[in-house]
């Protein structure tokens, strides 16, 4: 179930003796502004003093209150695990009858059609064709809608990295975690809004969770970090960072703290009381309680054996992911808005594509069920919506013998919970799987509509910077209505 | 109608002002944004519905147009109202925004029923009435949001400029308006103060009383030097007894001589110029030449070259005139860097699109640093709210298309990067990465941007608006930027005299004369003192565009040098409540508090610390070009370079923050904590954020952990003062100013709190005893992310093992510290598990072979006799086995490192022992740390052996001495006395 969070003001919490001083000087003059005419102005013109991440409600209907983005770094080749083509089988060796599109690879080493290595199979009630890799990611179906029309232009890792995580391949712009959080706020004012476990070390990095000119404070809170690879232990080590090293005595950093916020005070009283000062000084007690949270937040030891198994935390090759996923679903709990779950830059198979895929499915596949059965049990699924998506499709055609080229051009995405109806797939590439047909979208329809879930309308949600509004879907966008339930 | 409708507007009113709270919510950060007001608005208007674009564009708009605009809309608006965009109709009439019950009443005006018959001059046919009235029914959506500022489309046969774009107040030529008379004039007040004054005393305001001499050398000195001020400067400004004016003058002279003042003031010009050392884009190939331009401008401001020279040489200084000075002929070519140090996408496929995509930005940096405008809003369409065309926007590309920035297409990272001349002393050649002109040619406008779309010839020429309608052509052998750049740089340009004395203002006071400072077009804010602005210009233009003298004039005024306390005396009501009523302080009635920004803080701790290098210019940008070769692929250029985000190591340099590279990937960890600007935009004026994870930086972060105690440390040297004057200097260092009274007792109090908890705590107050005691080691290894060939699958595969050695000292731990070498016992395990095989060695090291496939934690534990152990080394020796060429992946890499002790008293626990002060020598390619000012034991280091040479690092043990000293030092760095200036 979803716990309840105590809405906490941004402002508060001061130690006990301080507050009535605090009481009638500080917050006695917020609120006396808030009974004059020129509260408006005076909120405008000082905006920073209201907490930027405290909830808000959304002006529309909302189907979802979370969002779960599970990210596979590299290119996950669509025609081998959501989008079956049966006439890659049929021609496999042939060349490619039609114009090849630009690839990234040097054109010479692209080969001809290449059948997939996989039987896919129909699941649920539904009947949609998962492929061996996701056997598990398959006993969901009937939760899960596959887009199989995602489409950009976009080539290259980073640039393709950067355009599904913020709508523009080009530009620097903020990710679309910050930008549900500017919209939102955060539940829990005890966590970050946006937390990204482990989040890619290149190939956009930074870009993929970062504000831009949003505000810093809706900037992902990076929780770990990725070897380049991605290794066994990353999330097992993750931490956030700047939390009180284990060494350090609660109590001696209390008292220090008490010290620190005397000096502030005094200075505070010595005029009127400044609420940027004041706000500076409640953000120190804020990050006091935090240290408390958030270790509690990321300690998976209180787990059941059950909910390990379910998620492969503990078992090789899934502990990773696994935890990765547990992580995700306790940080929701808690009202965290936003949880990205990367798994590390290993799916860009050029070359051997069969043990590629195949290794990298098994560390995902499990866990990836396992929360989506999770959230079914605890009732939090219909709130939370989960996103499974990768930076770009594969091509058709083989990339010299054994492997597969970028493709951009139409390739497959899901979405599970969170009001998006299950058990159907959306849109279609052409036979060869190489180009979006039917229903082709982009990313600023799919972020129009994870928008529109979440209670926002993604034309209003915008934000003034350098003479503009922008937005996180720019001028395009239209809400998949087809898919909400 | 008049009754009828005051009646609704004072709902609409109350309405309104909700919204306007909610927005305040929605929009956090110093950036007040109206069009959030309204489409929240538009959104209550809106809800669940989707406005029908082709009903509003044929039935709706054309029907506003002629009936309605004539007398509400842009030239003219009765009643207040407006009806030509959505924004315009949502905030309604001078007497209310639109809600349900004002739409009812527009209702009622266009059926022309009730007492709304308003419009006789107006008849509206009945299709047109009957559209209306379904729209507004409809909720009056309007198919996209515009502005109400917003252009309307031209036509072929309207002017191409409107009136009242001509005379827009940023257009105009810059006058030179006297001062104006104010009362009580004295000799402080200077000309500039006369023009704030005016505007003050209007309000019956006069400028706050000048700050305490402790507070306005501490300003200025981070004003103009982004340090804090010394003892001896704070001493020489106290004791001097000329006037304040005359003494402070001193002091802006002194400071603008420092070459700390070009540190300071670069770094604001590098904001803007979105400088890097990579090229980010999803890539980190690294510029490796970018620094050259850095280093340029900080020389530039020391020098205080001419504002128009340093514009020209920026833009164009490839193509000034030959020079016999060889120094100033290198100069100026490695100025052009301005236009090359833009983000790259490195493997894009599509050649010329990424050709014009750094066009596109080599336009923008241009427009927005030098003349305020945004003109590369222009390259789809015309300007939404500028008065510039498309075809200007190409005007302009051509000249930047027309030089070259990549030579080799093929290899997008190879961008022009070539030597300028070949220093006979020096082994290489001396290489510059600077623009250089390509073939001239006119563009044609690339219809929505796309250049498989092209239409019209653009002929290379300047912004219309500005330069007159249909100006010819530049005439010229070359691209066009040398004319261009003598152009904006001219002072009858009227923008960019004062978009920079307005950057510098803002500088200077927090805010600028015009608050929008990159933005003088119909989007940004009009000048709260527009003579001002005008005056200084002038000034600006009449000094020979020096920078040094805008300081001078700036910093010596009596506004500069007011109090940022508000007025104390209690004031007749709130309406004259400066306070209340301008709580921006933009009538500058006080000066406006500052927080330090994000390099400030840093190198203020360092330098009170005790541990910032001065030293300037250079790179320590480590980018392992050793291994170049291996990285390049010849098809693609150089990719794949994988720095390691906020563990590169360079980050730990106790250099000033200019110097640390800049990674667009990642900057260092306290640059994008605390509102840094990011290298991929162009920041003119930098957010500032509050919020918990900047406190839990400062709360444990080992930055200020580390340089907490380095000043605890100085403060326990002072021999022969008692702890008040400790405290006195500890105060004078952060604060400039001496504690009070109470504020010493306070202090003192704390210290003994602090040791009481200290042993409350059971920490352990010293390490050893006679009875011997076991030591335990937790020592994390972690895997190294140097990779620099993403296809090497296992980079911890290596031949070769490596020792471990331990050891402890007992000598005072200053020495203990500085000797890496001597004193040392090693300590003898006696028992060491871990994971994988690892054996102890006769030399009682612990032996862990090579090609260790994961990270490890090996946990040592020793019995030692040793008393009063003053610190730990850690020794990281070869493996003698080991072959003399070794790879880059055999590095060891430190994750964690722990250390707790168990007296032989078995009534005494295991306690922790807290580790602080690292020191390392480390080789991590060819780079030498000797200094490690991190201290965070969790970050990863990679140390290791390199041939025949061992490494090591030391942790000091915390003693309970220096530990409260410490704790108080890092209160005062926490507080906000610290990190905002009064």
């Amino acid at each position: 179930m979803h716990r309840e969070q105590p809405n906490m003001l941004y402002f508060p919490v001061f130690s006990r003796r301080e507050m009535l001083r605090d009481a009638a000087s500080g917050f006695g003059y917020l609120a006396f502004l808030g009974l004059t005419a020129n509260s408006v102005q005076t909120a405008q013109a000082r905006p920073m003093e209201v907490n930027p991440l405290a909830p808000k409600q959304p002006l529309l209907k909302s189907r979802a209150k979370h969002v779960i983005f599970l990210f596979m770094h590299g290119g996950v080749s669509h025609v081998d695990t959501f989008d079956p083509k049966p006439k890659l089988a049929e021609l496999d060796g042939k060349p490619y009858p039609g114009k090849l599109p630009l690839v990234f690879a040097n054109p010479k080493d692209i080969g001809t059609l290449l059948k997939s290595p996989w039987n896919f199979q129909r699941y649920g009630e539904s009947g949609l064709p998962v492929s061996d890799l996701f056997p598990q990611v398959a006993s969901c179906i009937d939760d899960i809608c596959v887009i199989r029309s995602l489409s950009h232009d976009r080539v290259s890792h980073g640039a393709a990295m950067q355009e599904i995580h913020t709508g523009s391949g080009v530009f620097q712009r903020p990710s679309a975690g910050s930008w549900i959080v500017y919209g939102l706020g955060s539940e829990n004012q005890n966590l970050p809004g946006f937390i990204t476990i482990c989040p890619a070390s290149l190939d956009g990095g930074t870009s993929t969770f970062g504000s831009a000119f949003l505000p810093a404070a809706y900037q992902g809170t990076r929780f770990g970090e990725t070897s380049s690879r991605g290794r066994y232990d990353d999330a097992r080590r993750a931490a956030f960072k700047n939390l009180r090293p284990g060494e350090l005595d609660i109590d001696l950093q209390r008292l220090e703290l008490d010290f620190m916020q005397s000096i502030n005070r005094r200075q505070s009283s010595a005029g009127q009381p400044d609420l940027e000062l004041e706000a500076r000084i409640a953000s120190f007690e804020l990050a006091f309680r935090m240290q408390a949270e958030a270790p509690e937040a990321s300690d998976l030891s209180g787990e059941t054996e059950e909910t390990y198994a379910l998620y492969g935390v503990n078992q090789s090759p899934t502990d990773n992911f696994g935890r990765q996923c547990l992580l995700a679903r306790r940080f929701v709990e808690r009202g965290v808005r936003f949880v990205q779950a990367t798994h590390s830059y290993k799916w860009d198979q050029h070359g051997s594509l069969q043990s590629g895929h195949t290794r990298n499915a098994h560390e995902v596949d499990k866990p990836i069920a396992g929360l989506l059965k999770d959230l079914k049990i605890r009732g939090m699924l219909d709130e939370t919506l989960v996103i499974w998506a990768t930076e770009f499709g594969r091509t058709p055609v083989a990339q010299s013998k054994n492997g597969r080229d970028h493709s951009p051009y139409g390739f497959s995405m899901w979405m599970a919970g969170g009001g998006i109806k299950g058990g159907m797939a959306y849109g279609a590439t052409d036979e060869f799987g190489y180009f979006a047909v039917e229903n082709k979208i982009t990313i600023h329809d799919l972020y129009a509509t994870v928008l529109h879930q979440l209670g926002l309308d993604h034309t209003e949600l915008t934000y003034r910077y350098s003479g503009r509004d922008f937005s996180l879907t720019d001028v395009e966008g239209e809400v998949l209505h087809d898919i909400i339930s | 109608m008049t009754a009828r409708m005051s009646n609704v507007v004072s709902r609409g009113e109350n309405r309104f002002f909700l919204l306007q709270w909610l927005c305040s919510i929605f929009n956090s950060m110093g950036v007040v944004i109206f069009a959030a007001a309204f489409n929240l608005l538009v959104g209550l208007l809106s809800l669940g519905d989707e406005p029908d674009s082709a009903f509003f564009e044929t039935s709706i708009r054309p029907v506003l147009a002629a009936k309605c605009w004539q007398c509400h809309g842009k030239e003219k608006q009765d009643g207040g109202l407006r009806l030509d965009s959505s924004a315009a109709l949502a905030q309604g009439g001078k007497s209310g925004p639109i809600d349900e019950s004002t739409n009812r009443l527009l209702l009622q005006a266009v059926q022309q029923t009730d007492a709304l018959q308003a419009h006789p001059e107006t008849t509206l046919n009945e299709t047109e009435t009957a559209a209306l009235v379904r729209w507004l029914e409809s909720g009056a959506l309007w198919p996209q949001v515009d502005n109400p500022s917003q252009r309307l489309p031209r036509t072929g046969d309207k002017p191409l400029f409107s009136e009242a774009e001509k005379s827009y107040w940023s257009f105009q030529p810059i006058r030179d308006p006297p001062p104006p008379n104010v009362q009580g004039d004295d000799d402080t007040i200077l000309p500039l103060d006369r023009f704030i004054l005016a505007q003050l005393q209007a309000k019956g305001l006069q400028l706050a009383a000048a700050a305490g001499r402790e507070s306005l050398i501490r300003r200025v000195t981070f004003n103009l030097t982004g340090l804090p001020p010394t003892i001896e400067e704070i001493d020489a400004f106290l004791e001097d007894e000329s006037s304040l004016q005359e003494s402070f003058a001193k002091v802006v002279d002194r400071l603008l001589e420092s070459p700390h003042y070009g540190e300071r003031w670069a770094r604001r010009w590098l904001d803007i110029a979105r400088y890097a050392d990579t090229t980010g884009a999803g890539g980190q190939v690294v510029m490796r030449f970018a620094y050259r331009y850095r280093d340029y401008v900080i020389r530039a401001f020391n020098e205080d070259k001419p504002y128009d020279q340093f514009v020209v040489e920026q833009l164009a200084g490839d193509l000034m005139p030959a020079t016999r000075d060889l120094d100033a002929a290198v100069q100026r070519v490695i100025a052009t860097g301005f236009l090359m140090v833009g983000q790259k996408e490195i493997s894009e496929p599509d050649k010329i699109k990424t050709v014009l995509d750094i066009v596109d930005d080599q336009i923008d940096v241009t427009s927005r640093t030098f003349l305020g405008l945004t003109v590369a809003c222009a390259r789809c369409h015309d300007h939404k709210f500028d008065p510039i065309p498309t075809l200007d926007y190409y005007s302009l590309a051509g000249m930047f298309n027309s030089t070259s920035s990549m030579p080799h297409l093929d290899i997008v990272s190879m961008w022009q990067e070539y030597p300028l001349f070949k220093d006979p002393e020096q082994e290489e050649p001396f290489i510059v990465m600077a623009v250089k002109d390509g073939k001239p040619a006119n563009m044609n406008v690339l219809l929505r941007g796309n250049h498989h779309t092209p239409g019209e010839e653009a002929p290379r020429r300047f912004l219309q608006i500005i330069a007159g309608e249909d100006h010819s052509s530049i005439q010229t052998e070359q691209s066009g930027r040398l004319e261009l750049a003598h152009w904006i740089a001219s002072p009858e340009n009227p923008l960019t005299a004062r978009v920079m004395v307005n950057r510098i203002w803002q500088g200077h006071f927090g805010t600028g004369l015009v608050e929008s400072s990159d933005n003088f077009g119909a989007q940004g804010t009009q000048p709260t003192h527009p003579k001002l602005l005008d005056w200084l210009a002038s000034r600006f233009i009449e000094s020979g565009w020096s920078v040094k003298s805008m300081h001078r004039l700036m910093l010596n005024s009596a506004t500069y040098r007011q109090s940022s306390r508000p007025p104390d005396t209690p004031l007749p009501s709130s309406d004259a409540d400066p306070s209340v009523f301008d709580p921006q302080n933009r009538l500058l009635w006080r000066f406006t508090r500052r927080r330090l920004e994000a390099e400030e803080m840093r190198d203020a701790i360092l330098a009170i610390g005790g541990q910032l290098d001065r030293t300037m210019g250079g790179t320590i940008l480590d980018y392992g070009y050793r291994y170049l070769d291996s990285v390049i692929d010849k098809k693609r250029g150089q990719y794949g370079l994988n720095l390691g985000g906020r563990t590169y190591q360079p980050y730990y340099s106790p250099r000033r923050s200019i110097y640390l590279p800049v990674i667009r990937e990642g900057l260092a960890e306290i640059l994008e904590r605390f509102d840094a600007a990011d290298p991929n935009a162009i920041t003119v004026k930098r957010n500032q954020s509050t919020v918990a994870p900047q406190a839990l930086f400062m709360m444990n972060n080992s930055l200020v952990r580390q340089q907490s105690f380095q000043l605890a440390r100085q403060l326990l040297n002072q021999e022969n003062v008692s702890d008040e004057d400790r405290i006195r200097l500890g105060y004078r260092r952060l604060f400039a100013k001496s504690p009070s009274q109470q504020e010493l007792t306070e202090a003192v109090e704390y210290l003994g709190q602090y040791s009481e908890q200290f042993k409350t705590a059971g920490r352990a107050t010293e390490i050893g005893s006679p009875d011997g005691s076991r030591i335990t080691f937790t020592i994390y290894r972690a895997a190294h992310n140097a990779s620099l060939q993403p296809d090497v699958e296992n980079i911890l595969k290596n031949p070769d093992g490596v020792r471990l050695r331990l050891s402890a000292t007992t000598v005072n731990r200053q020495r203990a510290n500085r000797n890496l070498e001597g004193d040392w016992t090693v300590l003898q395990p006696n028992r060491a598990a871990t994971t994988s095989q690892a054996t102890i060695q006769p030399d009682h090291s612990l032996y862990l072979p090579g090609n260790l496939s994961t990270p490890d934690i090996y946990t040592i534990v020793v019995n030692t006799a040793l008393m009063d152990i003053t610190a730990f080394r850690l020794e990281v020796l070869p493996d003698p086995s080991g072959k003399p060429d070794r790879t880059i992946s055999d590095l060891f890499t430190l994750g964690h490192f722990e250390v707790s002790i168990t007296p032989s008293d078995k009534s005494i626990s295991t306690r922790p022992i807290v580790l602080q002060n690292a020191t390392a020598k480390m080789i991590d390619h060819d780079l030498t740390v000797p200094l490690v000012i991190d201290g965070d034991l969790t970050t990863k280091w990679p140390i290791g052996p390199d041939h025949d040479r061992s490494q090591s690092i030391i942790f000091e043990a915390e003693d309970a001495g220096t530990a409260r000293w410490q704790s108080l030092c890092r209160a005062l760095f926490c507080s906000n006395r610290f990190v905002y200036l009064e």
